[in-house]
């Protein structure tokens, strides 16, 4: 399993983690401050339920409009707008002078509640990567938990300065979330997808897509239609009508069957809370090992076996009489029940269209919040038609129904729904390239840059395309990175910083640490210390196979091909970071066969039989079929005839103009003056920026290749 | 349906156009500024005022003795006021785990009169009754004491 997120820096994962647990903390802390509110204002308990039954009614229709405006505007202002109102309405609720005006505040505060969370998983889904969704969502779920675990906080609070002081004091934090969520980036919808398939390597184009300005009501047609979904959706609310009402009636159980006062049965419910925390970490890494292990439909599996499992484990628990016993299997069952809320959401938002997430994901939170409200009834109906534990047996069941549903219908759908999402984005990204090229002929001029590995133009305007940025950003910063091999240090606190776009030659004698810096990029070797980022991610502790689909390749010097393979195979070999999709795979071979027709002639040929120039070409291939925004070569013309070393310059060129980035290893200066844009030299483990290569004289270059090292 | 995205197109246009070109991203930005640095201070002043802003009437912590399905439940009452007197209402209730009542009762002065003076304490008794058998065994969380009205003296 992978050690670290791939994706933007962690702290938006970490902020929209905050801002749920603030949103969830006050479900909780109005029942905590009953007593105090009775005390001041004399309430009934029927005013008190109103207080209840009126806020669960305000989230409920909240959450639908906050779905469609996440679909619509900008997510991080709404979260940001959401949390400071929400902030304000606890300050507002803090001051309520009657029952009036607390109803208000609690009503109002219902309204600006859901504004986090189908924001939130629409934000989480462009901001990680796709294979790492359920993981991200693992971590963000850990907000509601959290959330949970600050009800005593609040009692004690409640307790020491008065009902008043605790709402006040709740509400700061929600400013400070909502000033950092308003420092959040918004990032483009369905972007992931783009990368994930390797269409574009611009991250700011906006384009445009069937959905954008469709009506709710054939917004939810289209959602519904999705298989996978309906039947998430169907387990979820099913599930819900068992465990809605576990939190409400197990520390009743616990006290009629296992003798135990009120305050030990409260505190044993918490041993679920704790179960769920579990449950939440490992499920979302497990399932994001399994998918990246080539069990494409990984999350709906986790999430229906995880459920599955829960079934037998309550029953189990909910049989004993065993206190103790009673209480691990408890834990357990709430682990395996929550476990499957990342991978199910994970899935959720993979089966949507990037323009409905928000939508859908609230969709499910609103059938979900009515199942759960009438759980705990349905319980009570049973315990009072027969007894507790009788409703236990007879709702537990429905946990084991959520997990079939999952593994029937959803298991048999989710890979095709998926794929469906996935070529969607495709069909606009190629329908959004058409339209650009287009114009650029009306306009009659020429594209404003080299179009991208999959041939897009990477800027532009279009309809309703948002303009975009130059390429001015660095592509690779590297920090101080200091490398040794046991004890001989290899490189000294290197600095580098390569811009995106063209070809970039580094330079210097043997020996002098170029290789170990190109490994220590493709993620080969790891340096004892320093920085290096991609697109501004970390890329340290990221492993290579997770560098190379973040874009970075490394065709490593020498014989770097297979040679008892073909070179269709080896060409295949480097589709790697598209594996699972069939299709995507063929489109990208086809696209360097086009920059290859030598090798379309060859594909059943043994790789090894071919020429050693041929087969630094397959190799070229197969580190261009993975979409490399940036490709690492190291010493291309390492003992290649020099016509031969011309050839593949020329296909090095033919690359760069795709967009590709390229970092170029040679000793060679003719040859990396011929090639590159710009030059660094590297000398005793330390690089340095000799700027643009046509600046450059090459004998004073090679003059000082030679002094160098001496 | 009210959250019909061209419901939401054409309210934001509408929306925009009353008000006026002065809406803007400076101002959005400026209007949010103002509204978390507000509602950060007025929070955190209420806040502290309300630590500090301790009721006059100081409620201890209830001690309770059943016998059967009653409850005796006392409470002493302190009056911090420097130069007031007071006549308090006090009641007890015994709270399930959702904070709502199972029983309630007023709590009358123990020994002597119900007049609190300046720096004066005084024990209140309830007694709870009607507490069900399950209720006691499976709802029953903790005992309160309040003052319903704190009444100065005349």
């Amino acid at each position: 399993m992978t050690r670290k997120l791939v994706g933007v820096p962690k702290w938006p994962l970490v902020l929209l983690t905050a801002v749920y647990t603030i949103n969830v903390s006050d479900q909780f802390l109005l029942s905590s401050m009953f007593p105090l509110l009775k005390r001041e204002f004399g309430l009934s308990d029927t005013a008190l339920g109103i207080l209840s039954g009126s806020y669960l009614i305000s989230v409920t229709l909240g959450t639908v409009p906050f779905g469609a405006l996440a679909d619509r505007y900008s997510r991080t202002r709404i979260i940001a707008w959401g949390t400071a109102f929400w902030g304000i309405t606890m300050i507002f609720t803090g001051m309520a002078s009657g029952f009036i005006m607390l109803l208000l505040g609690r009503m109002v505060l219902g309204l600006w509640d859901p504004c986090d969370n189908p924001t939130s998983q629409s934000l989480l889904a462009d901001y990680y990567p796709v294979n790492q969704r359920s993981k991200v969502m693992g971590i963000y779920q850990m907000g509601q938990l959290t959330g949970f675990f600050l009800l005593p906080i609040g009692g004690l609070m409640g307790q020491a300065w008065g009902w008043r002081a605790t709402f006040f004091f709740f509400a700061l934090p929600a400013f400070a979330v909502a000033l950092l969520s308003w420092r959040l980036p918004e990032p483009v919808r369905g972007i992931q997808e783009r990368r994930h398939q390797r269409l574009e390597a611009d991250e700011r184009t906006v384009i445009a897509s069937r959905y954008q300005n469709i009506t709710v009501v054939d917004a939810y047609q289209v959602i519904l239609r999705c298989r996978s979904y309906t039947a998430s959706l169907v387990s979820s609310t099913v599930g819900s009508l068992f465990f809605g009402g576990i939190g409400v009636w197990t520390p009743t159980f616990l006290i009629r069957y296992h003798d135990l006062d009120v305050a030990e049965a409260t505190t044993a419910l918490s041993l679920v809370a704790v179960g769920g925390l579990v449950g939440v970490l490992t499920a979302g890494n497990l399932a994001d090992f399994l998918t990246h292990s080539g069990y494409t439909s990984a999350r709906i599996g986790v999430a229906g076996i995880a459920r599955l499992i829960s079934a037998p484990l309550f029953i189990a628990a909910f049989l004993v009489s065993y206190t103790p016993l009673m209480l691990v299997l408890l834990s357990f069952g709430a682990l395996f029940l929550v476990a499957a809320i990342p991978p199910l959401n994970a899935a959720r938002v993979d089966v949507l269209h990037p323009d409905l997430r928000g939508r859908g994901t609230s969709l499910d939170a609103v059938t979900q919040s009515l199942a759960s409200a009438a759980s705990p009834v349905i319980y009570g109906i049973i315990a009072d038609a027969s007894d507790l534990r009788t409703a236990y047996m007879t709702l537990i069941p429905l946990a084991a129904v959520a997990g079939l549903i999952l593994i029937t219908f959803a298991l048999a759908s989710y890979r095709r729904d998926e794929q469906a999402v996935q070529a969607m984005v495709r069909e606009e990204h190629a329908l959004h390239v058409a339209r650009l090229a287009e114009a650029g002929e009306t306009a009659g001029r020429t594209a404003t840059g080299p179009p991208t590995a999959s041939g897009a133009a990477p800027t532009g305007e279009s309809g309703t395309d948002a303009p975009v940025a130059g390429r001015a950003e660095p592509l690779l910063r590297v920090e101080s990175l200091d490398f040794s091999y046991g004890p001989i240090q290899v490189l000294f606190g290197v600095d580098m910083t390569l811009p995106e776009g063209g070809c970039h030659a580094l330079v210097g004698r043997n020996g002098v640490g170029k290789t170990t810096l190109l490994a220590n990029v493709g993620g080969l070797l790891h340096a004892q210390s320093g920085q290096m980022f991609f697109r501004d991610q970390d890329l340290v502790g990221i492993p290579p196979e997770q560098r190379a689909k973040l874009g970075i390749t490394l065709m490593a010097a020498g014989q770097s091909i297979f040679p008892s393979l073909s070179v269709s195979d080896n060409l295949w070999f480097g589709a790697y970071p598209f594996a699972g999709s069939q299709s995507l795979v063929a489109e990208r071979m086809d696209e360097v066969l086009d920059v290859f027709p030598a090798l379309g002639r060859r594909l059943d040929q043994r790789a090894g039989t071919l020429s050693g120039g041929e087969q630094q070409m397959v190799a070229l291939g197969r580190a261009l079929v993975a979409g490399p925004d940036l490709l690492l070569i190291d010493e291309l013309s390492l003992g290649l005839a020099p016509t031969v070393t011309v050839e593949l310059l020329e296909v090095v060129e033919r690359i760069s103009a795709l967009g590709t980035t390229i970092l170029l290893v040679e000793q060679s200066i003719g040859v990396a003056l011929s090639v590159a844009d710009s030059v660094f030299f590297m000398d005793r483990g330390r690089v340095s920026d000799l700027g643009p290569a046509s600046a450059l004289d090459a004998d004073a270059l090679a003059l000082r290749l030679l002094e160098s090292h001496e | 349906m009210s959250s019909s995205p061209d419901l939401l197109e054409t309210s934001a246009r509408v929306a925009g156009r009353l008000l006026g070109p002065w809406w803007n991203e400076r101002t959005r930005r400026v209007l949010f500024g103002v509204l978390i640095t507000a509602g950060f201070v007025v929070g955190l002043v209420l806040g502290l005022q309300q630590v500090y802003d301790r009721p006059v009437l100081d409620v201890g912590e209830p001690r309770v003795r059943v016998e059967g399905l009653t409850a005796t439940v006392q409470v002493t009452v302190r009056n911090t006021s420097e130069d007031v007197a007071y006549c308090p209402v006090v009641g007890v209730a015994a709270l399930d785990r959702d904070g709502l009542d199972l029983a309630k009762a007023p709590a009358f002065v123990d020994l002597g009169d119900a007049r609190l003076a300046p720096k004066a304490s005084a024990n209140f008794v309830g007694v709870l009754i009607g507490i069900s058998e399950r209720d006691f065994a499976e709802q029953l969380s903790e005992y309160a004491a309040f003052v319903e009205h704190e009444n100065p003296c005349p």
